[in-house]
């Protein structure tokens, strides 16, 4: 076994058991069944083939709820503004960085929580976006948000190209 | 310090609800059912985010707090994707979006018509 593979039972382990702490609300009597379901979950997972980087999962997590907030901000206000005028658009974005596979999926799931844009249809080589009320910087934000999760998956795209 | 942390858990909660008023507004207000989802994944996730930290706060212990924050990470990964599943086919079943410079009589989406 090499080192990768311990690291990745460590990090299952590791998060298994904070999930069971969590849910049994640190009960020490409920390891004597945490601690077999523990095992059984961590051998039962499906194994992952890509990987994310902690560091960057940690500093995307601020500018992720940082987005949402906006998002939510945007929406309620478009909800609660007198008059409904929505510059409501379908727009391509091509995929500059990302693989297809797990990172794409990543991104059009998190598009849905952020700022004024829907994850319509992944196609190949674009995904199609509907964006709420479409402004200037729109496509360059999507941009952005792609290089952010390349970063995350910054390992998994480097084996792959 | 804990009587500091009760009202912002409060607060917190108070704000959560008022997102979710925004969103649910939305809902009935936006004019397909793509806009619609835009209110429902952003305006209410965030609003359950609030109140699970305002709850979290209030928390008698971590564990019940990180049993609060537990509750939003899963429900965004499941709106996430739901939100896509559910716009993607809708796309599939024939609904197009409106678009601003497409002019439209009805305030549902139109099906394309029938070849």
């Amino acid at each position: 076994m090499n080192r990768r593979r311990w690291q990745a039972w460590a990090w299952r382990l590791a998060i298994l058991s904070l999930l069971w702490w969590a849910i049994s609300s640190g009960d020490p009597a409920s390891w004597a069944w945490g601690v077999p379901a523990i095992i059984a979950a961590a051998v039962l997972m499906p194994a992952f083939n890509w990987h994310l980087r902690p560091l960057a999962v940690l500093l995307f997590v601020p500018h992720f709820l940082w987005l949402a907030l906006r998002g939510g901000l945007e929406v309620a206000w478009l909800a609660c503004r007198p008059s409904l005028r929505l510059n409501t658009r379908v727009i391509e974005h091509r995929w500059h960085y990302l693989p297809e596979g797990p990172a794409q999926l990543f991104m059009a799931s998190l598009i849905n929580l952020i700022p004024g844009t829907l994850a319509l249809r992944l196609a190949s080589g674009a995904l199609q976006v509907h964006v709420l009320n479409l402004h200037d910087g729109t496509a360059a934000s999507l941009i952005r948000l792609e290089r952010r999760i390349a970063a995350l998956f910054e390992v998994a795209i480097r084996k792959e190209t | 310090m804990t009587e500091a942390l009760h009202w912002l858990g409060y607060g917190l909660v108070i704000a959560g609800i008022l997102f979710f008023l925004a969103g649910s507004l939305g809902l009935l207000r936006f004019p397909d059912v793509f806009t619609r989802l835009h209110a429902l994944t952003k305006a209410d996730n965030l609003g359950l985010g609030l109140i699970c930290l305002g709850l979290a706060f209030q928390a008698s212990g971590l564990a019940e707090a990180v049993k609060y924050l537990l509750i939003w990470l899963l429900m965004l990964v499941a709106s996430g994707i739901g939100a896509t599943l559910i716009a993607s086919t809708a796309l599939a079943c024939g609904l197009a979006p409106r678009q601003a410079d497409t002019p439209s009589n009805t305030m549902t989406s139109e099906r394309p018509a029938p070849k």
